[in-house]
């Protein structure tokens, strides 16, 4: 027994709790959640939903008077295990109408299938595996610096300085650090509350990647807590939710054509974007040369706006004036080629995109220097 | 509780919400409740030397600074979406309770304590880890992996209503989906207290007898 005592005594728990922490901080990017299939309505009707288990529903708010018939196509929530493999054998939904009874009907005609590239997800499958793997933005405030503030921390800090010295030092003192303890926890609850009060608002971020060959590749990524609309239907590529499987409620407007979506947790939207998106200028910005030295702008400006074949040319500034990119911004970056990073001036969006050339370089598709 | 075993819980728990603070972690959705209060709840239970007078200050060291930082993580869980958010508090709570059970035991306890401690708290943590890195290949430590499915409903319930097992899966998002919840690492944690009641009592008997 006095060996498993002393081996108790010795076990690495700080180890678990490192093991734990990066467990948790690996996060999985999960299946894609946008899958369309085509339902047939027949009014009376004033609303249909399309219920999918446990991965969440699809309400259609059709307003249907008798005898008007339609055929839409609708976003479904699943998340099939063999994704556009397994699609074609995926139990149907759950087809509810209202009313019931009132002589209306619904009819699930099957998914969306026929043409490559007709479900998001085989458009999503032919982007390069490099852009598609690369780190998820947050919702909200965590993209200007996330979690508790500075102010809190250092408050949490000395109420557990002060206990540490408080608490062994008689019972009078003991009661003085449970008020410390008390008050300092009811403190830095109340600022990380106020700081994170605005947290879940959308984030939005062009995603860019420019090969030395080929054509770019340019993705609009939204995560949001709050309800996102899918106004470029056709340039939806992916859904994602976190945590990841939660459930997900897809809203459909015929009348306006419009379709939107709400999770529990954070929902991110992926889109194809086209190759200007990217702003007239960054303020703040980021560049990372190919050999991983990274410089600050205050300000990077372009001749054309949303170009980004090359960087625009601007002088750093000093390295002491320079502030850090957002940690989610810059992690997971390629080695070894250029990243230019930024703040959209004017827009509530990011940029991250890599391959850009530098001031002067060739930009990707310029035909190079003529031999002889 | 040593002055170093203290400085190493308090930096293993205010390390999370730090390196997030300054961009060098992304904690996504994983519950900062969970990662604060692991260190604690080792500490707090950890066999100590018998002695023959309770130390109310070692007894009351964890939980009172645990509080701080636990609230905090709490704010900050609270204001992110999904279920860790809407249960922050209370898993804070639950947290907290457990971690003055097991420093009120240890302060008390003596050998048998010892013994129940590690039959109750440190084996199956160890267990749990070694069953969820199999499970998982290694890329899910202390997560979904050290479930009933892979070694049986009662092996599984012993592991799960461990504190330190339970704070883990609270990191892993899965701690209220299984099982009893939170009451299993209560009543494991309740019945180290009163083991080491007992047992104290006993020795105050001993030495009056004597």
């Amino acid at each position: 027994m006095s060996a498993a005592l002393a081996l108790a005594r010795r076990l690495p728990l700080g180890a678990l709790v490192v093991v734990g922490l990066f467990g948790a901080a690996a996060h999985a990017q999960g299946p894609n959640r946008l899958w369309l299939g085509r339902v047939e309505l027949e009014g009376p009707l004033e609303r249909v939903e399309l219920d999918c288990g446990d991965a969440g529903a699809t309400a259609i708010e059709a307003a249907l008077v008798a005898g008007e018939r339609r055929e839409l196509v609708v976003p479904l929530p699943w998340a099939p295990p063999l994704g556009v493999e397994g699609l074609a054998r995926h139990a149907p939904p759950l087809v509810r109408v209202a009313p019931e009874g009132g002589g209306g009907r619904a009819r699930w005609l099957g998914v969306v299938a026929g043409e490559a590239g007709s479900q998001p997800d085989e458009r999503w499958a032919r982007l390069p595996v490099g852009v598609r793997v690369r780190p998820r933005p947050p919702a909200g405030a965590e993209a200007t610096g996330g979690g508790a503030s500075v102010g809190a921390l250092l408050v949490v800090l000395a109420a557990q300085i002060a206990i540490a010295g408080l608490v062994r030092r008689g019972r009078a003192r003991l009661a003085i650090s449970a008020l410390v303890a008390v008050g300092g926890g009811a403190a830095a609850f109340a600022l990380a509350a106020r700081a994170l009060s605005h947290r879940g608002a959308p984030t939005v971020l062009i995603d860019a990647d420019l090969p030395a060959a080929g054509p770019p590749t340019v993705l609009r990524v939204t995560a949001a807590t709050t309800e996102l609309g899918l106004p470029r239907r056709e340039a939806s590529l992916r859904v994602e939710t976190r945590p990841e499987g939660a459930r997900l409620e897809f809203t459909v407007d015929p009348a306006t054509d419009r379709w939107t979506l709400r999770g529990p947790g954070e929902v991110l939207v992926f889109e194809s974007a086209p190759s200007d998106a990217a702003g007239a200028a960054l303020a703040p910005a980021w560049w990372r040369d190919a050999a991983g030295a990274w410089s600050g702008f205050a300000a990077l400006e372009r001749e054309r706006p949303g170009e980004l074949g090359r960087r625009p040319a601007a002088p750093p500034l000093p390295p002491g004036e320079a502030v850090e990119p957002p940690g989610w911004l810059r992690a997971g970056l390629p080695p070894g080629r250029t990243a230019l990073l930024g703040r959209l001036a004017g827009e509530e969006a990011w940029l991250r995109a890599t391959g850009v050339p530098a001031p002067g370089g060739q930009a990707p598709g310029e035909p190079g220097p003529e031999r002889d | 509780v040593r002055p170093a075993a203290f400085a190493v819980a308090l930096a293993l728990s205010l390390a999370p919400l730090a390196l997030e603070r300054f961009g060098l972690l992304e904690l996504a959705g994983a519950p900062r409740v969970g990662l604060a209060l692991l260190p604690w709840l080792a500490l707090a239970g950890l066999p100590r030397p018998a002695s023959r007078e309770l130390d109310a200050g070692a007894a009351w060291l964890a939980p009172l600074a645990a509080l701080p930082l636990v609230a905090l993580a709490a704010a900050v869980d609270r204001a992110a979406p999904g279920p860790a958010g809407s249960g922050a508090v209370w898993t804070a709570a639950v947290g907290l309770a457990l971690v003055a059970l097991l420093a009120l035991a240890a302060a008390r306890g003596a050998r048998v304590f010892a013994a129940a401690w590690f039959a109750l708290v440190c084996a199956p943590t160890a267990l749990a880890t070694a069953f969820s890195l199999s499970a998982s290949g290694g890329d899910d430590a202390l997560g979904g992996g050290a479930g009933p499915a892979v070694v049986g409903a009662w092996f599984g319930a012993w592991l799960g209503a461990t504190p330190l097992v339970w704070a883990a899966r609270t990191i892993a998002g899965g701690a209220d989906d299984r099982g009893l919840g939170p009451l299993a690492p209560i009543g494991v944690a309740a019945l180290l207290a009163a083991i080491a009641l007992v047992e104290a009592a006993g020795a105050r008997r001993a030495e009056r007898a004597a």
